[in-house]
C-alpha cells in the first residue's frame, strides 16, 4: 500500500522513463542501424517500455490495495512504509536500468561502465525485492475489501500472506538463479517460461484464497 | 538477530512458535499444551515478544498472541526444529540436564 505522495513520485519516475524511451525512439540515428553495425541483434522498442510498464504495475497495484484497504487504521500504517520503500526503490531501480539500456543503445558503453553499473542495479533491486518479501509476513494482518475469496479471518489469512511470502521467495530465487545456470544468452523462450510461471502463480494463489475463503465460511457456518 | 537466535534455541519457545502456526491462542489456549509453571510459560513469551516474533493483543484480562515472523524467521524455526537445536541425545532438553547436574 501506498500514499498519495508516494504514488505521485512513482508516476514523476515512471514519467522519465517514458520519456527515456521517447526520446531514444524519435532519434534520428536510428539504435538499430547503430546496433546492426556492431555485429549486435538490433534492440526492440518494445523493450524500452518493459521497465515504466513493470514499475506501472507494481505502483498501481499498491495504490488499488491502498484504495480498497479503506479506513486508515494503525493497523494499516506499517503496509505504507513497507509500500513506500518497495515502490520508490524498485521505479527507481528500474529507473536506472532504463538510463543503462539507452545509453547502451547510443553507444556509450567505451565511456561508462555500464554493464557494472546495470548488474549491480540488478543485485541491488533482486537483494530489495527479497528483504520486502521476507518482511511481508511480520506487518499485521488486515481484510482487503473486494479479495477473491473474501474474508480469511485471522486464521487462514495470516498463513495466506506467509505461504505466499515463502513461494514468492522461492519463485524470485528461481528466476535469478535462472540466467546463472542457462548462461548469458537466456532470450525469449526463457522470458517466456519466467512469464508463464508467474501468471500459473498468480492463478494458483487466487484458487487457492478462494479455497481458503469458503473454508473460513464453512467453519464460521458451523461455529454459527 | 540475537534475540532470534536465542528464542528459537528454546524447545518450548519453538513449540509455541508452532503451536501459534495454527491460529491466534491466548495464553491459557497456549498454557494448555505444556505441564509448566505459568510464570516460566510468561517468562517465555517475553522472550518471543522481545524477538517480535510473537505480536500480542489484550482484549479485557484475556492476551491473545499470534505469530510474527518473517519467511526468513521461518525457515529458522523449522531448521532448529528439524535439527532439534537445545535438545539432547537422550530426547531431554539441555537446559534441564544442566541443571540437574
Amino acid at each position: 500500500m501506498i500514499d498519495r505522495k508516494t504514488a505521485l513520485i512513482c508516476t514523476a519516475l515512471i514519467a522519465l522513463m517514458l520519456v527515456s524511451a521517447v526520446w531514444r525512439i524519435t532519434l534520428p540515428d536510428d539504435w538499430s542501424v547503430q546496433a546492426a553495425s556492431q555485429n549486435k541483434a538490433p534492440l526492440l522498442p518494445l523493450l524500452l517500455f518493459v521497465f515504466p510498464g513493470s514499475s506501472a504495475l507494481v505502483m498501481g497495484s499498491l495504490y488499488w490495495t491502498s484504495l480498497r484497504a479503506g479506513a486508515n487504521s494503525a493497523k494499516v500504517q506499517p503496509w505504507y512504509r513497507w509500500g513506500k520503500l518497495v515502490s520508490i526503490a524498485y521505479c527507481s531501480g528500474l529507473l536506472l536500468l532504463q538510463g543503462v539500456l539507452v545509453a547502451q543503445s547510443l553507444g556509450l558503453q567505451s565511456v561508462l561502465p555500464l554493464s557494472v553499473i546495470g548488474r549491480t542495479a540488478g543485485v541491488l533491486l533482486m537483494i530489495m525485492s527479497l528483504l520486502a518479501i521476507n518482511q511481508m509476513p511480520k506487518l499485521p494482518y488486515f481484510e482487503r475489501r473486494f479479495s477473491p475469496g473474501g474474508d480469511l479471518g485471522p486464521v487462514y489469512g495470516p498463513r495466506y500472506l506467509r505461504t505466499m511470502a515463502r513461494i514468492l521467495i522461492m519463485f524470485l530465487i528461481a528466476v535469478f538463479a535462472f540466467p546463472l545456470a542457462v548462461g548469458p544468452g537466456v532470450g525469449w523462450r526463457g522470458t517466456m517460461v519466467i512469464c508463464l510461471a508467474a501468471a500459473s502463480l498468480v492463478i494458483w494463489s487466487i484458487a487457492w484464497r478462494r479455497h481458503l475463503g469458503r473454508k473460513w465460511n464453512l467453519e464460521q457456518g458451523r461455529a454459527g | 538477530m540475537n534475540l532470534v537466535f536465542k528464542a528459537l534455541s528454546d524447545p518450548t519457545r519453538r513449540r509455541i512458535l508452532q503451536l501459534l502456526r495454527e491460529r491466534p491462542m491466548t495464553a491459557g489456549q497456549i498454557a494448555e499444551h505444556f505441564d509448566i509453571a505459568k510464570p516460566t510459560l510468561s517468562a517465555h513469551f517475553a522472550v518471543l515478544r522481545e524477538a517480535d516474533l510473537v505480536s500480542s493483543e489484550k482484549v479485557g484480562t484475556t492476551v491473545t498472541y499470534s505469530l510474527k515472523v518473517s519467511v526468513l524467521e521461518d525457515a529458522l524455526l523449522s531448521f532448529a526444529e528439524t535439527v532439534g537445536v537445545g535438545i539432547g541425545a537422550n530426547g531431554k532438553l539441555k537446559l534441564a540436564t544442566r541443571r540437574a547436574k
